[in-house]
């Protein structure tokens, strides 16, 4: 089933043209059924359920009309399409979200949290937004970010009080704390970053010549952990794509059918055309079959697996070599194979023993998420922007510390990056600055 | 409070554009500027031998208080002139730290600078000065609003005006406090201001109490100075104003040995330049253990902890039994002891602020070894008065609950000179722009530190005296001492303030600075035998292949001086030149960086909330901040967002709801 949505006053007069068989009387929040027309040609679109929400008590707090039809991609695209020549227009990502927070219907945390909880496209991703409001974040920033305020209490000091018998603080001491917030901050980017892959997912390419046992690892990968089929909506409507949880990490595959078509071998366009197709892909999992010795069919594969291993990929590109059919007698040696293509994970498999295939869900796990996944993920973009210019600043405090710039500058990097860090905790610098000054220090010549 | 009704009070009566109301610091600049933007204006003060008195520490500038003074002095003020006449020494604080908190420092002689800010209030034209008591406002009403129309004096003489501007300083029902005795004064030995508080009262608006102190002075012939140590003053010439900057230099271009046609009041000893005066040196001793047991045994007496004392008072310059005590762990505290002039004994403790009982000051400073036999001539005090929190104030400085009238220094909360002396300047112009019917002048927080303060004091419900820090600046990167004639000389110029040669000078001075700036990057030095050779002269790393002359610059072991030297930037520049140019090549990034974030929250100040909002009937708001709000009247949503205990979803609720005022038709 699929549900289109509009928001605004056009939702109280959108019903009676697309329902004109039911009576025009639609009272709010009631679900009706009946037969959805297309008002320009008159032709029946889908048997389908209409609902009237009367603002403010409506999600966006305006009217709201909904239309609950079949699922197909067809169908929804022709149900936007009616309403689109009906007066409406298409709204923006977050849009619904954005109008219920100007409506009051929302705060700002509770829509940011939303929009996360929407976009997320796996459990992890879910308990990743759902964590973010119960502020498991801000217990760990808090202590660092009141270091970090001490420090500049001092820097400030030094500055303001100049002759109030501050002891100074040598710069390596000051390093060094400023160095221990770093280490917090790259912490938690590294989280960032899982906490994209958990939302946002990774590309997989499963690489191998017929008959290794693709499609043996691909069934028992899909038949340990949930399958999910979904319709992703921004794409295009016609095309669904298969999502493998694994680990938390929702893949997408890429179909690699292309790579070791034997006319392909024969015309030598193989390796070029894979090479487009891993491209892609996040995580490459090639497949050998270690009951059989390598023959030149596996060549193709290993040629274009080679040929993507020196290119540079935005997230850095991991190969998995799967040594599959490894509850038989062993015909392969892999030794050569993995010197020449230095894969970050090698796992033996089976597709009759569990064992090689949770190895290979944690390497395929790790290799999407960049190593061991974290306890704490940072998953919200706007705190990962206040991470990276946290990290930013105070790397240029430590380098100005280093070659002796002077403090007002030095602090300006101090205080941007304990701004960036109260932008999370929700504090101000401000406000505490000065309390901590004449906290710790003796001031008053 | 008088309705003023007619006919006039049998008494004489007189009408002016301006009334100032006092004449220390604050009220000395504002008389000044209104006079010199030209309106009638007259000055009152309780005794003219009092005129911009030091009652504390005879000193000018420090990080925060420097960068006032340069901004007043941008203004056409008269602090930084005033200071440069009359100093007996002058330093640069914090030339390590970098530009941005530099600061000059000065110690001034107290009388020449009354004697000195007297002359100038008499000799300005348009300008009266009157000794009187000023005990209550005539208060107008023009269609139901309240507004001030002038003053009456305790002879009943009334004195009309189109503003008025009040800088009533310690003296709204003061009380000096020391050890267990206490009396009415407004400082000592001069009389409070008992009627004004209340009149201020009957005008609805909230008085709040505040508490000062001062240390004791004592006679510079009991000191025994081999036990100090010495801190001198500047060897080369250092200025706050413009116009002494201008006269040494002219002085020395007409004849470069020429001593200084400076001070009057200097003795004749010399400096490393002929042409700078002489400096008067400050000594430094410490407290020991037997200070401090002193001070334990006799904390009974004294007020702030025998409840003698129950007002706020500033934790910058906390008393020396407050040190003891919350600090306890602290060995020794250090003391200054500075000169108040050229032409008398007194020695000003500074450090050493008590309001211990007499007979108790004289036994603790005794237990310090180069005071063992020193005699105390002043006792140090601690003074309570009245004070309308900030919050009552526009910021324009006007008052909230009266329409034309403008208060100025510690009558709203703030402690200093310096901050006097700024808000009254500003006082000054508004009250005259006022009384000539013109826009207010508003200086923003990223255009100077005076914007920084008056913000903070109209914004922050502050319990304790407002003293200005760098630190509360959060563009000080843009707000140099050495640039506050680039950031408000064009201003100054429009207000008439400042006289149009000055002016060209300034602009002169601009496009000077442009062009070596913009020239660096045209200017390369070289990879080559000789350079390596100079610049391993010059102590300083070689290059590795020619560098663009604004890439050296900004290596931190280069300064503009060996540049000079290498021929890559004209050698004959004033030092205040070359310091801006090597400020602004250095700086660039981080000012750069400033400038972004000054012009992303501009976005915020220019989200104004409408004067009518009814705070009460915004939903979601939390009842404080509903409270606050109310109270404070945020002209901006930036603004709002600086109120503490907003907090950032406070600000979202607010924007939705004005979002929402704006989303409605348009009625009728």
């Amino acid at each position: 089933m699929g549900i289109v949505r509009t928001s605004g006053p056009l939702s109280t007069s959108l019903p009676e043209k697309l329902f004109p068989d039911l009576t025009p009387a639609w009272n709010s929040h009631h679900l009706r059924q009946g037969q959805l027309i297309d008002p320009t040609t008159r032709e029946p679109v889908d048997q389908a359920m209409g609902v009237v929400m009367l603002g403010p008590h409506s999600y966006t707090g305006e009217h709201v009309f909904e239309i609950h039809c079949h699922g197909s991609p067809l169908v929804l695209e022709r149900v936007v399409s009616i309403c689109l020549r009906a007066g409406c227009r298409a709204a923006r990502p977050g849009e619904f979200t954005l109008r219920a927070f100007l409506n009051e219907r929302l705060d700002l945390s509770q829509a940011e949290a939303v929009l996360d909880v929407v976009r997320a496209r796996t459990n992890a991703g879910l308990q990743l937004a759902v964590r973010q409001l119960s502020g498991w974040l801000t217990e760990r920033i808090q202590p660092v970010r009141h270091e970090l305020v001490g420090t500049l209490a001092h820097m400030e000091a030094m500055v303001d009080f100049v002759e109030d018998d501050i002891p100074p603080e040598t710069d390596a001491h000051t390093r060094g704390q400023l160095e221990a917030a770093m280490r917090l901050v790259d912490l938690l980017l590294d989280g960032a970053e899982q906490g994209i892959v958990l939302r946002e997912g990774a590309t997989l390419a499963i690489v191998g010549s017929p008959n290794v046992g693709k499609s043996s690892i691909m069934n028992a990968l899909l038949g340990m952990e949930r399958s999910i089929v979904t319709p992703i909506a921004g794409t295009t409507r016609d095309t669904i794509e298969e999502t493998l949880e694994v680990r938390g990490v929702p893949f997408r595959t890429i179909d690699t059918a292309g790579i070791t078509a034997t006319h392909d071998v024969v015309e030598g366009l193989g390796v070029e055309r894979s090479k487009k197709t891993l491209d892609d892909a996040d995580v490459v999992l090639l497949v050998l079959d270690l009951s059989r010795p390598l023959l030149d069919l596996d060549e193709p594969a290993a040629a274009a697996v080679e040929s993507i291993r020196n290119q540079t990929h935005e997230r850095g590109r991991r190969l998995v070599l799967a040594l599959n059919k490894a509850d038989l007698k062993e015909q392969l040696d892999p030794t050569p194979l993995i010197a020449r293509l230095q894969p970050d994970f090698v796992v033996r498999s089976s597709a009759v023993e569990l064992d090689g295939i949770a190895d290979l869900r944690n390497a395929l796990g790790q290799a999407a998420l960049g190593g061991e996944r974290h306890d704490f993920v940072v998953g919200n973009v706007r705190h990962q922007a206040a991470l990276r210019r946290a990290r930013t600043a105070l790397e240029a405090a430590c380098a100005g510390i280093a070659d002796g710039t002077p403090l007002d500058l030095v602090s300006f990097d101090v205080r941007a990056a304990a701004g960036a860090l109260g932008e999370i905790t929700g504090e101000s610098v401000d406000d505490e600055l000065l309390d901590r000054i004449f906290r710790d220090f003796c001031i008053g010549k | 409070m008088n309705d003023y009704r007619s006919p006039p009070s049998p008494a004489s009566s007189d009408s002016y554009d301006v009334i100032v109301v006092g004449t220390g610091h604050a009220g000395c600049e504002a008389a000044l500027a209104a006079a010199r933007i030209g309106c009638r204006t007259v000055a009152f003060t309780m005794n003219l031998d009092n005129i911009a008195l030091m009652p504390c520490n005879p000193s000018v500038g420090g990080p925060g208080k420097a960068h006032l003074v340069r901004e007043i002095d941008a203004l056409g003020g008269e602090m930084g002139r005033n200071t440069d006449r009359t100093s007996v020494q002058i330093r640069m604080l914090n030339t390590s730290k970098g530009p941005a908190v530099q600061a000059l420092r000065a110690q001034s002689d107290k009388r020449a600078y009354s004697q000195s800010m007297k002359s100038v209030l008499e000799e300005q034209p348009r300008l009266d000065v009157k000794q009187a008591v000023v005990d209550d406002l005539i208060i107008e009403h023009d269609q139901g609003v309240p507004h001030v129309a002038g003053i009456i004096t305790s002879t009943g003489t009334r004195y009309f005006a189109r503003a008025v501007v009040l800088t009533t300083g310690t003296f709204l029902k003061g009380r000096i406090i020391i050890g267990e005795q206490s009396y009415p004064a407004g400082r000592a030995g001069e009389f409070p201001a008992d009627s004004l508080s209340g009149s201020l009262a009957r005008c609805s608006f909230r008085l709040g109490r505040l508490k000062t102190g001062t240390p004791p002075r004592i006679d510079g012939r009991t000191i025994d100075y081999s036990l100090t140590s010495l801190q001198r003053g500047s060897d080369s010439p250092l200025f706050f104003s413009h116009d002494a900057r201008e006269a040494y230099r002219n002085a020395r271009m007409s004849s470069p040995d020429a001593r200084a046609p400076i001070a009057d009041f200097e003795a004749a000893r010399h400096g490393s330049d002929p042409a700078w005066r002489s400096q008067l040196p400050c000594h430094l001793v410490q407290t020991t253990q037997e200070t401090h047991d002193i001070i334990r045994a006799n904390l009974h007496l004294a007020p702030m902890y025998n409840g003698g004392i129950t007002s706020v008072g500033p934790r910058y310059c906390p008393s020396i039994e407050t040190k003891i005590v919350r600090f306890a762990e602290k060995q020794s505290h250090l003391l200054f002891l500075e000169p108040e002039g050229w032409k008398t004994r007194e020695v000003y403790v500074q450090g050493a602020n008590t309001s211990l009982p007499e007979d108790v000051q004289g036994a603790m400073l005794r237990s310090i070894p180069a005071l063992r036999r020193c005699e105390v001539m002043r006792a140090g005090y601690a003074i309570e008065y009245d004070y309308l929190p900030g919050t009552q104030v526009y910021h324009s400085l006007e008052s909230k609950p009266l329409r034309n009238l403008y208060l100025a220094g510690q009558i709203i909360g703030t402690t200093g000179y310096e901050e006097a002396g700024a808000l009254g300047i500003m006082a000054g112009i508004n009250a005259a722009r006022r009384a000539r019917s013109q826009d207010e002048v508003v200086l923003r927080r990223d255009q100077a530190y005076i914007g920084v303060l008056i913000d903070d004091l109209v914004t922050k419900e502050m319990d304790e005296p407002y003293r200005m820090h760098t630190s509360q600046a959060e563009f000080r990167l843009l707000l140099r001492q050495d640039n506050a004639e680039e950031r408000l000389g064009a201003l100054a110029f429009d207000l008439g303030l400042v006289d149009e040669q000055r002016h060209r000078r300034l602009e002169d001075r601009r496009r000077q600075i442009e062009t070596i700036v913009s020239g660096l990057d045209d200017s390369w030095l070289r990879f080559d035998r000789e350079t390596t050779r100079r610049l391993d002269v010059l102590g300083c790393r070689p290059t590795r292949q020619n560098v663009r002359a604004r890439d050296f610059l900004c290596r931190t072991d280069v300064h503009i001086g060996m540049l000079q030297e290498l021929g890559l930037v004209p050698s004959e520049l004033s030092d205040e030149v070359a310091r801006e140019v090597e400020t602004a090549v250095k700086y660039a990034g981080y000012v750069a960086r400033q400038e972004g974030e000054v012009k992303r929250l501009r976005r915020l100040e220019d989200r104004v909330i409408p004067p009518d909002v009814q705070y009460d009937s915004v939903r979601g708001l939390r009842a404080e901040t509903m409270e606050r709000l109310s109270r404070i009247q945020p002209r901006t949503i930036g603004h709002a967002s600086r109120i503490a205990g907003v907090t950032a979803s406070d600000i979202s609720v607010l924007l939705v709801h004005l979002e929402q005022i704006r989303r409605q038709p348009v009625q009728g």
